[in-house]
């Protein structure tokens, strides 16, 4: 009895660490970041280098560009240059705020750099995924909008656009009449005015915080005035041309349409300089194969096509995106996995639009925090964000009605909900958010195409011939060419190719024994060009007769499926 | 054959500017210049401009992939406009429009094989800037012109540097025709250093052309009335295939394609983004991949003033107007795209093209669809008129039988490969180009019509005969097909014979722009202290203030009509009128408005359209 207590108290000495770190658990992190706080591009930037400065061997920050007030937007790209050459692995791009205020995508992202490096070398999954692949994380790609956001009063939804004036309301002037934070409270709430006639409102009498619209014939004793401002310009309308007014996740290329089809779109595709500068590093990495881009709200992880005109992804592809969202549905609890334009609404000039359907990228959006949050519940009542306020935020969403003297409407009365009230996510909430959206994330990473040599065989025919068989396996569910990038011959085919000898004939190998057939290969023997690539968790077989005993050599290259260089030496 | 089997290349070679050849009919030749010379003669002209009362500058665009200079060419009044008031420069419409003088933009070598638009453009520039000062601001009629000679300046470069060809010789080069740009392309996608197979020119004659391939596998055959043409076999009437057709190659990196990785670029006029065909190497990876591309949407972002636009390019909608596109659904906050041109856009290109006619200026071909070209984007995303004009272009495909007319009206023709894009042309040899049978034919009767001369001259001209080659890898195969260039570009006589009328054309462009007046308000006194005001704005310029697609587009805005008085005096009337639009010659405005006031008072009313600077009117009380 004592030798077996002894045994597992030496054993837990033994393994403790591992263990703990196996829980997830760091109890000593390299590099010690609040996750229960958000971060402005200042602070981003501090976190990133001192990042960058700990794993250095892993980590590289750089600035893929400079937003329109001259912000840089920051990418950290974390590889292991030891395991094999950049552009010869798959590589998953995240991002995240590229709307101003949905700002925790960027702790999100903070939180997925920091963790795969605190737990290299602790956890078998994280070790693995940082040795196999790339990943390039941008945690602001609007870092102008973000920062408006922190240090400006706002709602919970403005700041969505970049700063860049623009003329909102068509009247030739820009950003000349925005919202003004009249009480001093931080953000921009509501206006009600109480009139002895002609209300439209009354106290709710239950929580006479809150108003309920007086039914007909009924009179009413105060009307609402719409969000804190005055009307700067004297046109009648108050609050209609704020700071900038566009949608930077419309000015993507794919389906781009104009702002009259598509609101915010801008002048044309890439024309603002935070899209363009992203675009450009898509463009110039074609071994990205998986994409994210983090915003908020609503609990989802959207897929395209971004709007019904395009047609629905090949059913290759959609296998691989509903394996993906429907483990996403678990990891995400409150979650569900959608389709862009069928749940949510038309996009045209979408991220996603622009890595899946102009790229052939599998991606998701994935929207953080969601109201079932709220009471941990899916099972919502009408009053759960009054409760949550009251009873867990402890008031912190909600500014009271206070009188205040209104240029325009005199004695009035401002208060409602403050701009940390519905989109981002509370503090105490933050945490667990990013981990699971981490997770997320690893998990489609872990999926991106990994091309492995699976079998080769070499055998003498006479004659001086030999006939090399070599076959290619795709260990994971992404294929390493996605059914649609094979559809629209999106990027470049792979490639096998063999050296050495003289190839006088190549064919592929399809079915499977004794029933195989072999197509041949027209022209370029050499090189066989795999359209298709390889599939999700699929095998190709390619075999040469090749004229001249030699070693020969194989090279596999795909974009997105990574490089393989082996040579063959006769048994 | 030698390189000098290239018209206009050799005239230039020789000549270099030529400006004193005569053509028989006077018309000054016109040379083709390379886009060093563009830039060089557009700073010439602005440093030349005399300074009375016009203002001429050039502003660099941007630059193309290979660093040249794309310049645009501005002409305008420099007589100051009106002062705005203090008081008025904070409302928006007012402000907006400020300064703005309505603008013709002349936009041409988007397709870098058509250097043909680039040289009218250069002529309208100088023509211009020649006229007596006097004449040319009262053209201008207080209106812009500005000028985009040469979008694309790489693509021009190859007619005078010729292509990357590995084989030539030293000192030599070789010819072929492309309208891309220099960005590389990896055309056959096979990851290989870019431009591994390009075209060569076999046979030494400076071209690169076609090969017929003997083989009874093959795909092609000889048009059986015109066999210098090729076509596909058509299996279903009995034809079979007698030779494989690739452009003029060796297969050089050995993957038994022929010359499928060439050294041209993405093609501008497919680049942008209205009708932009995604996965195709051909118009770019994305709407406004390309620096050329971006760079002229960007200048016409700032300006705005741009009230109409002249293309000289592949695509033609004077030629043969497209046919008016059924009404797009769209709400006030939903809208869809149009799929093709409105009908009351439609009538006014029917003006313009009446307008070319009686000038005499060409009424070419309609090479097919304007997908994703600057003009396309002019009229649907940028939304002002847009006038297409394709100058010169020979007839390439081959004679349709009269049977076969009937039967295949409509369907596309299957020949050479490089017809692709113009294969719903189908203009019929034996028809006036104008396409208008009774008028032109009478005309042409009486004087010959140089032009069209020289199309049918070229017809046989620019056609380089089938000649046996022995091929290092083909064996015995023949060399022939349409000579580079010479198809869409005019011999230098018959270019200054289409300037000259290119000039007329435009010089009627101006008076065409709108031009909203408005006329002296009328004030009656009704009552002690109470006046109505009676205004009437009229546009008499030949296009809308807004074109239906510009205020169905939203971007180029109403026309707005504003009395400057306190809400509390007014007791009719608005204070703020917005009018969508002010049609052609006839659009009306009628403001009627009853106010408070007292003799003496002085009320002022602005009216702003978009392209112009604002008009003020003031009215004194009696």
């Amino acid at each position: 009895m004592l030798t077996k207590i002894t045994i597992l108290i030496l054993l837990a000495g033994l393994f403790g660490a591992p263990l703990l770190a196996q829980t997830g658990r760091q109890s000593d992190p390299k590099v010690n970041i609040a996750f229960n706080r958000y971060y402005d591009h200042a602070e981003i930037g501090d976190l990133l280098r001192r990042m960058e400065k700990a794993w250095p061997e892993f980590l590289s920050l750089s600035s893929i560009g400079k937003s329109h007030e001259g912000r840089d937007i920051w990418l950290m790209t974390i590889q292991n240059k030891k395991t094999g050459a950049e552009f010869e692995k798959a590589a998953m791009y995240i991002d995240g705020n590229i709307h101003g205020n949905e700002v925790q995508a960027s702790e999100v992202c903070i939180y997925t750099i920091w963790y795969l490096m605190e737990n290299y070398g602790k956890l078998e999954e994280v070790t693995k995924v940082v040795d196999e692949r790339v990943f390039y994380i941008a945690p602001s790609v609007n870092p102008d909008g973000r920062d408006y956001w922190f240090h400006r009063a706002n709602t919970s939804s403005s700041s969505r656009s970049g700063t860049q004036p623009t003329d909102n309301d068509g009247d030739g002037l820009f950003d000349e009449d925005g919202p003004e934070d009249l009480d001093g409270d931080g953000s921009i709430t509501r206006m009600r005015k109480k009139v002895a006639k002609g209300g439209t409102h009354k106290l709710d009498p239950e929580d006479p915080r809150f108003m309920i619209r007086v039914k007909a014939g009924e009179e009413g004793d105060y009307i609402l005035l719409g969000s804190e401002g005055i009307d700067n310009d004297a046109d009648g309308r108050k609050n209609e041309d704020g700071i900038g007014g566009y949608d930077m996740n419309r000015n993507n290329p794919t389906d781009w349409q104009p702002n009259y089809i598509q609101r915010g779109a801008g002048w044309y595709p890439f024309s603002k300089n935070e899209p363009r500068a992203v675009g450009a590093f898509v463009k110039a990495h074609p071994n990205i194969a998986a994409g994210q881009s983090y915003h908020n709200s609503g609990g989802m992880i959207l897929r395209g096509p971004g709007n019904a005109k395009i047609p629905e992804y090949p059913r290759g592809d959609l296998a691989v995106y509903d394996e993906i969202g429907r483990k996403g549905e678990r990891i995400l609890p409150f979650y569900r996995y959608m389709i862009i334009h069928k749940d949510l609404y038309n996009v045209h000039g979408g991220f996603v639009n622009f890595l899946a359907e102009g790229l052939g990228i599998v991606s998701f959006t994935n929207e953080l925090w969601s109201n079932p949050r709220y009471f941990m519940s899916k099972d919502r009542k009408p009053d759960d964000r009054k409760a949550f306020n009251d009873l867990v935020m402890l008031g912190g969403f909600y500014k009271n009605w206070s009188p205040f003297t209104h240029p325009e409407y005199g004695e009035i009365e401002i208060g409602g909900w403050n701009k940390w009230s519905s989109r981002q996510n509370p503090g105490f909430t933050l945490e667990e958010t990013c981990h699971r959206n981490c997770a997320f994330s690893l998990l489609h990473a872990k999926e991106m195409p990994l091309v492995v040599m699976d079998d080769h065989k070499i055998e003498a025919l006479g004659d001086g011939l030999f006939r090399v068989r070599v076959t290619l396996k795709n260990e994971r569910l992404i294929p390493s060419r996605t059914a649609h990038a094979s559809k629209y011959k999106c990027g470049l085919p792979d490639f096998v190719e063999l050296r050495g000898g003289r190839v006088v004939a190549a064919g592929r190998v399809t079915g499977r024994y004794p029933n195989e057939r072999i197509v041949p290969i027209e022209k370029d023997l050499a090189r066989v060009r795999l359209e298709s690539g390889i599939g999700s968790k699929a095998k190709v077989t390619v075999e040469w007769i090749v004229e001249g005993r030699a070693p020969y050599e194989v090279e596999f290259r795909s974009q997105k499926g990574g490089a393989i260089r082996r040579s063959l030496k006769i048994p | 054959m030698r390189p000098t089997s290239l018209g206009p290349i050799f005239l230039l070679f020789v000549c270099g500017l030529v400006n004193g050849l005569k053509a028989q009919d006077e018309a000054p030749a016109l040379s083709y210049m390379t886009p060093a010379q563009v830039v060089e003669g557009m700073r010439r002209l602005a440093a030349n401009a005399k300074d009375e009362g016009l203002d001429v500058a050039v502003v660099v665009m941007g630059r193309s992939h290979q660093g040249r200079e794309i310049l645009a060419l501005e002409i305008q009044p420099s007589a100051t406009l009106p002062a705005i008031p203090a008081s008025a420069q904070t409302k928006g419409l007012i402000k907006r429009s400020a300064g703005r003088r309505p603008a013709l933009l002349i936009v041409a070598g988007e397709a870098g094989d058509r250097l043909i638009g680039t040289s009218i453009a250069m002529h309208l520039a100088a023509k211009f800037l020649e006229l007596p000062p006097k004449e040319s601001l009262e053209l201008l009629g207080g209106a812009a012109l500005y000028l985009v000679p040469q979008l694309n300046p790489d693509g021009a470069a190859r007619y005078f540097e010729g292509v990357f060809d590995p084989e030539l010789e030293l000192g030599k080069r070789a010819f072929a025709e492309n309208a891309g740009n220099a960005r590389t392309v990896d055309w056959d996608r096979d990851g290989r250093s870019a431009n591994e197979d390009v075209p060569v020119d076999l046979d030494g004659d400076g071209l690169i052309t076609m090969m017929r391939i003997p083989d009874p596998e093959g795909a092609w055959i000889a048009v059986p009335d015109e066999p210098r043409l090729t076509k596909k076999a058509d299996v279903e009437k009995g034809e079979n295939g007698t030779f494989r057709y690739f452009i003029e190659s060796r297969d050089r990196d050995g993957d038994g394609d022929y010359g499928e990785n060439p050294s041209w670029g993405v093609h501008l006029n497919l680049n942008f983004p209205r009708g932009f065909k995604i996965h195709d190497l051909s118009s770019g990876l994305h709407a406004v991949s390309e620096p050329e591309t971006k760079a002229i949407l960007d200048y016409v972002h700032a300006r705005p003033n741009i009230a109409m636009t002249l293309v000289y390019g592949a695509y033609d909608n004077l030629a043969k107007i497209p046919k008016a596109a059924k009404a797009p659904k769209g709400g006030r906050f939903r809208r869809e795209r149009p799929t093709g041109i409105w009908s009351e856009d439609r009538a006014l290109l029917e003006v313009f093209r009446k307008m070319r006619k009686d000038e005499g200026a060409v009424l070419g071909k309609n090479a097919g669809s304007d997908d994703g070209s600057f003009a396309a984007w002019s009229y649907y995303q940028f939304g002002v008129p847009t006038l297409a004009v394709n100058l010169f272009e020979v007839d390439t495909a081959a004679k349709k039988k009269e049977s076969d007319k009937k039967k295949a009206k409509g369907s596309k023709s299957k020949s050479d490969p490089k017809e692709k894009s113009k294969s719903d042309s189908e203009s019929k040899d034996d028809e006036p180009r104008d396409g208008d049978a009774d008028t032109s034919k009478a005309k042409s009767e009486k004087k010959p019509d140089p032009v069209k001369e020289h199309l049918s001259e070229r017809k046989q001209s620019a056609f380089s005969a089938w000649r046996p080659f022995d091929h290092p890898q083909l064996g015995k195969i023949e060399i022939g097909g349409w000579k580079p260039y010479l198809t869409k570009n005019p011999s230098e006589v018959v270019a200054g014979h289409i300037a000259r009328a290119e000039f007329a054309f435009m010089k009627q462009l101006f008076a065409k722009l709108t031009k909203v007046t408005v006329a002296s308000p009328v004030v009656k006194q009704l009552a002690n202290g109470l006046y109505e005001i009676r205004l009437h704005v009229v546009n008499e310029g030949g296009i809308p203030t807004a074109c239906k697609q510009g205020a169905y587009n939203r971007i180029v805005g109403p026309v707005l009509i504003e009395l400057d008085l306190p809400k509390d005096r007014l007791v009719h009337g608005r204070s703020r009128n917005r009018v969508e639009s002010l049609a052609a010659k006839a659009g009306e405005f009628h403001g009627r408005w009853v106010i408070r006031g007292k003799s003496g008072d002085s009320i002022l009313i602005w009216v702003a359209e978009a392209k112009a600077h604002p008009q003020l009117k003031e009215v004194v009380l009696p």
